[in-house]
């Protein structure tokens, strides 16, 4: 099984690293990530991000990754890279896990992690300065926590996968389904009298204090405390310029 | 919405697993309708739960990014599916083939699971591989315009893509002005539009754009140039994709600023009999009254401009913008001056050098027919370039505003006196009578306004 898997796991980073070589150019968004992080690394200040992009709104756990592998003397895009390629390569185990929690079946969590390790959009994006394998991997490393607590009810595995919720919602907002999934997972095990009410309770207090408490330290190491400085400044940026578009109509209406 | 399911999801998802995904979850709406499987509804229910919201949220989502997690389950599900196919293979033998005609009916039920495996991954391997060989266009194009000669001084217009042009060419994303981006509108309008406000503007301005397989030859005469207006040219084009349906061009164009002329000889005197603007020679003042009125209300308002010099007077039937809404801020300072005028005894000064914004003012609103004539002149007062911003503003047939002026930009150089002159832009189907507006960025004094029909 070992052996399968690391065979697996090596052909899906031969193949990523093929597309690598064959497609090198950045994406859009990749060029844009590039800038940030080269900005984020060359200031050592999140604020300076902020001045740079106005409408600044993007989680920065991925852009704090990066920075951080600035360090070693990469390349900010080579960092970008860097961290999708490993996170891509390891993404099949992680399909694996689900695979093997939900169906217990070992040939067809095998036969999942080679399907997801030939995959070509998974391929793609593990090439790619995108925050999208970084979600992918923590997202669903999260969900195989959430269903191997589920499966063996052990606390550890709930707090394990609130952590790994908030990682996952510092790369990208749409993690926040998952809370909301978790909940409607609870409520039908519940339901079908798998799980009791206490557990339910407990289960989802271990999650949630797990995914605030390490969200709040991820926020502080990062140094971007003031999250709600963002929306803020995002917002009142925004409300300036409608209040002057206003002023201007306006100016232009009291002509003679 | 069915765009988005149909073919952002499943490309995302890559497509026979999709299907498979699909096919897995009819087949076991079949299979499990009566069993108690409380890992599979969770399942069920939040892949439903993730698609519902998705589509909801589709004016948000518009790329198949934003679904790439279902990639987990799509996989699971048709490996399901695949392993499935072995009871479902039998389960048609025993029903379509009593007989047993088929030979090794057990093998075949058997071996198809892993054909189907085999079949995917190989499906993956070869779309993974399947690379495209224009994928380093953008950045040789970037090289390119990287290594021209002379310095580049104007934004660079983009079509798309401006972050991406901006990390492969090293310029600042602030010197990337984007070419609005408009399904309705074609890429020549866009650019014949752009290149009507950029004919007055010096110096060389480069532009990236895509161009599709139906789109016009971006040429001088399609863009509508004149002789006078400037130089265009196509410095490189190449193809983005195998397809063939969209290239990528870098085009330079230089102004010719038919617009502007360096002055010599003496101002013609204006009369105000063909003039349609009136006071166009800022001869006339405002009374003494409206004067101390105005001086009063803009005090008001916390503009100070006029307090500390009484020289500074009003012009008659003019507006001037002093940035009421910008108090807290530097003031432009705008007035009527007999100190060094271009011509009779008064000219009207503006200075923005103070603010971040230009100073903006028009004549008492006089719409002329399109096509009328102006002429004004203009000479440079700070040390540096100023830039004075002429904006036409249209009238529809119904007597509104139409707010999308065309604009000319005239950079003028230090010292010298320039005449600016031209047509109002031609009658449209919708707009037929225009003003002009006045914006300043710099210091300038401007005399001899003149509209002729």
């Amino acid at each position: 099984m070992l052996l399968s898997l690391s065979i697996i796991l090596l052909c899906g980073f031969l193949l990523k690293i093929a597309g690598l070589f064959l497609e090198p150019t950045l994406s859009r968004d990749g060029a844009l990530y590039v800038q940030l992080i080269k900005i984020w690394s060359d200031s050592n200040d999140f604020n300076a991000l902020l001045q740079y992009w106005e409408g600044y709104w993007i989680p920065p756990f991925f852009l704090y990754c990066a920075k951080c592998l600035m360090y070693f003397g990469l390349t900010a895009a080579q960092a970008g890279v860097g961290i999708n390629l490993v996170l891509g390569t390891f993404a099949p185990l992680v399909g694996f896990g689900i695979a093997f929690e939900v169906t217990r079946n070992r040939i067809i969590a095998l036969c999942s992690a080679l399907l997801l390790a030939m995959h070509p959009a998974l391929n793609e994006l593990s090439v790619q300065v995108q925050r999208d394998m970084i979600f992918l991997f923590l997202s669903g490393s999260a969900v195989w926590s959430i269903c191997a607590g589920i499966r063996r009810k052990k606390w550890y595995f709930w707090v394990l996968g609130g952590i790994l919720f908030s990682m996952s919602f510092l790369t990208r907002y749409e993690t926040a389904e998952f809370l909301l999934l978790t909940a409607v997972a609870l409520t039908i095990l519940v339901c079908t009298k798998y799980l009791t009410v206490r557990q339910y309770f407990l289960y989802g207090f271990y999650m949630l204090a797990a995914f605030l408490a390490s969200a709040s330290l991820l926020c502080h190491i990062m140094g971007t405390d003031n999250a709600d400085e963002i929306y803020r400044t995002y917002f009142e940026q925004k409300a300036m310029k409608a209040k002057q578009q206003y002023s201007n109509q306006e100016e232009e209406e009291q002509q003679p | 919405m069915m765009e988005y399911l149909l073919q952002s999801i499943p490309r995302i998802l890559f497509e026979p697993l999709a299907v498979g995904a699909f096919l897995w979850i009819i087949t076991s709406l079949f299979l499990f309708r009566r069993k108690r499987k409380p890992f599979y509804w969770i399942i069920f229910v939040a892949v439903c739960i993730m698609l519902i919201w998705r589509l909801c949220a589709i004016s948000l989502m518009a790329s198949g990014r934003y679904s790439s997690f279902l990639i987990y389950p799509a996989t699971i599900f048709t490996v399901c599916f695949c392993f499935k196919l072995n009871t479902i293979c039998r389960w048609l033998l025993m029903r379509f083939d009593k007989k047993q005609i088929i030979p090794y009916r057990n093998l075949i039920c058997r071996i198809i699971p892993w054909l189907f495996m085999i079949g995917l991954s190989i499906a993956g391997i070869v779309k993974s591989l399947n690379f495209n060989p224009y994928d380093t266009v953008l950045p040789e194009t970037c090289r390119f315009y990287r290594e021209l000669p002379g310095e580049k001084n104007n934004p660079v217009q983009v079509d798309a893509d401006p972050e991406l042009f901006g990390y492969y060419s090293n310029t600042p994303i602030k010197q990337i002005s984007r070419i609005p981006k408009n399904d309705k509108i074609s890429i020549e309008d866009q650019l014949r539009n752009k290149l009507k406000r950029l004919k007055n503007d010096p110096g060389d301005h480069y532009f990236f754009f895509y161009l599709r397989k139906k789109d016009v030859e971006p040429t001088a005469e399609t863009l509508g140039l004149q002789p006078g207006d400037g130089k265009w040219e196509i410095l490189k084009r190449s193809f983005v994709s195998k397809r063939k349906n969209k290239e990528l061009l870098l085009a330079r164009f230089t102004a010719g600023c038919p617009n502007m002329k360096e002055w010599n000889g003496p101002v013609p005197s204006v009369t105000a009999k063909n003039n349609f603007c009136v006071n166009g020679d800022f001869e006339q003042l405002r009374p003494q009254k409206q004067q101390e009125a105005r001086k009063a209300a803009l005090k008001a308002m916390g503009i100070t401009v006029f307090d500390e010099h009484p020289e500074k007077y009003f012009p008659y039937a003019w507006w001037l913008s002093y940035g009421a809404w910008f108090k807290d801020k530097p003031q432009p300072d705008m007035y009527v001056s007999a100190k060094n005028p271009i011509a009779g005894a008064y000219s009207l000064f503006v200075d923005s050098t103070k603010t971040s914004y230009g100073s903006a003012f028009s004549p008492r609103y006089v719409y002329l027919k399109n096509g009328a004539a102006y002429s004004l002149f203009v000479r440079n007062e700070a040390g540096t370039p100023s830039l004075v911003i002429l904006t036409f503003v249209t009238k529809g047939k119904d007597e509104k505003r139409i707010w999308n002026p065309d604009k000319i930009f005239c950079e003028i150089p230090p010292g010298k006196l320039y005449q600016i002159s031209g047509t109002f832009p031609a009658p449209t189907d919708n707009s037929h009578m225009t003003c002009i507006h006045f914006t300043v960025k710099g210091k300038v004094v401007i005399d001899q306004v003149v509209f002729q029909q």
